[in-house]
């Protein structure tokens, strides 16, 4: 192409120096102006058709690459431009050939492409879709998660105060558990002093009991001495009657005898007056012997009473010794068995504390994964979210794809 | 009467007076032998130094039953009157006293009444010294009152 341009303009130039040629002996001389002026002319004219033939071959082949560019422009890719010389143009040509064929395979491949896009694109968007609603079900879940997560952290922090109250509990079990222990241990200890007294109070009932047989036995001595003074006093008191009916007797005779009789009346008076403080007195003896003997009645009936009760208190205090006997001895059963439960109360005291700080660990884990959780159910819906975007952007591609498919339809490939 | 010594005792709801004059003495009595079928007023029969004495019953005039001596609470006397009734008795409850009567007191009559036996009716009461009022018992309207209710109780045989 530069050796048929080279040619080209050397043609040129040589047409022009021709013409200069010429049209210098054609041109008279000193008409230097009109010379110039027409030498001009013809440089210009001869240039012109110069250029127009030259143009002409030259932008005959351009002409035809231009049509099969247009053709092609137009879609259809499977237009060639005919390759006939071996210059610049025909190099082009089977440049532009080969770019159309290069672009033909681009666009076979941009279709094939966009359909595999669109393809692909679809099956994106619909796993995308598929992804989205199982992510809607994840979030949903995680939220269910999160919910029972925060409750179970509600429930565990409930759970965490209610096990702390049952160590407080524990702990309180346990502290009275040891003082019930040392009051059962002090309770045994009086149990034993309690059966000691209780024996030796059971040594002195009896020894009161026996004191009391004897003085018993005294009194009713002393009560058969008072019957003896009664029967005594009733034999003074029949004296001191017969006394006096004897006195009365014999006022009754002085009375008889008149004047003569009058001393011995006296004297039967004195007599009888005697016998009326005798018998007063024997009644005073009399009454002090039975108020003796009631109050010895009374007394021996006390004593008996208090020898009785003296006897049943004694039943009662061995009763009492026994059941003491047996109070202690079960009271050390019951000590051991305090002993144990102390020390088991005082070990649910220690678990319960152990319990409270796991609780109190799980609640904090469990806060943990609820917040975990929480983030994860963010994350998910930021997960929707972009899988939406995705779907969203598979949707978008599938469109570009088709879109870009109409566009590859616009070419024609057979 | 008046300054007189007097036996006065008791006998049932009454209290009764015997100047000294007319008793021959004051015996105890352990034991009173019942007379079966006699009336009420006949307290029994005792036995007294060796003699049966018929022991009257003045408490049984009054309505008041009789008293075995037995069941008695208190001892049992007679008085015995002096002759010709010296085989009759009052049985007495309790030992007599003696005592004087009082000087200037008036004697007045009980007044009759069904509670007044027929042997008291218009006996005369006495006031002793210290202030107590007896009813002066007469031994022959007594002796007579218990023969008729004797001689009534056993029919005698025309």
């Amino acid at each position: 192409m530069q050796l048929k341009l080279g040619i080209s303009f050397l043609i040129v130039a040589l047409l022009v120096l021709g013409v200069n040629t010429g049209v210098t002996h054609f041109v008279e001389e000193g008409n230097f102006v009109s010379s110039f002026l027409g030498l001009v002319m013809a440089d210009i004219l001869v240039a012109c058709v110069a250029a127009v033939i030259l143009s002409k071959i030259l932008t005959r082949r351009i002409r035809k690459l231009v049509g099969a560019t247009a053709v092609i422009s137009q879609g259809d890719l499977t237009r060639k431009v005919e390759v006939s010389s071996r210059d610049e143009i025909g190099e082009l040509a089977k440049s532009f050939n080969a770019m159309l064929a290069s672009l033909l395979n681009v666009v076979l491949e941009v279709r094939s492409t966009s359909e595999q896009i669109f393809d692909s694109a679809q099956a994106l968007s619909t796993t995308a879709e598929s992804v989205n609603a199982t992510t809607q079900g994840i979030a949903t879940a995680s939220q269910n998660v999160v919910r029972g997560a925060e409750t179970q952290v509600e429930m565990l922090k409930h759970a965490g105060q209610l096990t702390r109250e049952i160590a407080l509990a524990a702990d309180e079990i346990a502290s009275k558990a040891q003082v019930a222990h040392r009051t059962v241990l002090e309770a045994g200890d009086r149990a034993r002093i309690s059966a000691d007294d209780a024996s030796r109070a059971k040594q002195t009932i009896g020894d009161i009991v026996e004191k009391i047989q004897k003085a018993t036995l005294s009194v009713e001595g002393f009560r058969d001495r008072a019957l003896l003074i009664n029967t005594t006093v009733d034999f003074i008191k029949q004296l001191s009657q017969q006394t006096h009916i004897l006195a009365l007797n014999a006022e009754i005779e002085a009375a008889r005898a008149g004047e003569q009789g009058r001393g011995f009346s006296v004297i039967a008076e004195e007599v009888r007056k005697l016998a009326d403080e005798s018998r007063a007195f024997a009644q005073q003896i009399q009454s002090l012997s039975e108020q003796i003997n009631s109050e010895s009645v009374d007394v021996i009936g006390a004593m008996k009473g208090s020898t009785i009760a003296a006897i049943h208190g004694k039943c009662v205090v061995e009763s009492a010794v026994s059941a003491l006997e047996e109070i202690s001895a079960r009271v050390l059963a019951t000590l051991e068995g305090v002993r144990e439960i102390t020390e088991l109360t005082v070990r649910q005291a220690r678990g319960a504390d152990g319990l409270v700080r796991t609780i109190e660990e799980i609640a904090r884990i469990a806060a943990t994964n609820a917040s975990g959780t929480e983030a994860a159910s963010v994350a998910i819906q930021d997960q929707t979210a972009a899988m939406e975007g995705m779907s969203t952007s598979a949707q978008s591609l599938a469109q570009t794809s088709d879109h870009l498919k109409d566009l590859v339809t616009i070419f024609r490939m057979d | 009467m008046e300054g007189g010594r007097i036996l006065h005792f008791s006998a049932g709801s009454r209290h009764l007076a015997l100047p000294l004059s007319g008793v021959k003495e004051v015996a105890e009595v352990h034991y009173l032998v019942s007379v079966p079928g006699a009336p009420a007023i006949v307290g029994g029969l005792t036995e007294i130094r060796g003699r049966v004495v018929t022991v009257l019953d003045p408490a049984t005039g009054d309505g008041a039953p009789g008293t075995a001596p037995g069941a008695a609470q208190t001892p049992l006397f007679a008085v015995i009157f002096t002759e010709p009734f010296d085989h009759l008795g009052v049985l007495v409850r309790g030992v007599p006293e003696t005592a004087s009567a009082m000087e200037g007191a008036e004697p007045t009559v009980p007044s009759a009444g069904p509670e007044v036996s027929e042997w008291l009716s218009g006996s005369r009461e006495i006031v002793l010294t210290g202030g107590c009022r007896a009813t002066l018992l007469e031994p022959e309207r007594l002796a007579d009152h218990a023969s008729r209710c004797v001689r009534a109780q056993f029919l005698v045989a025309p």
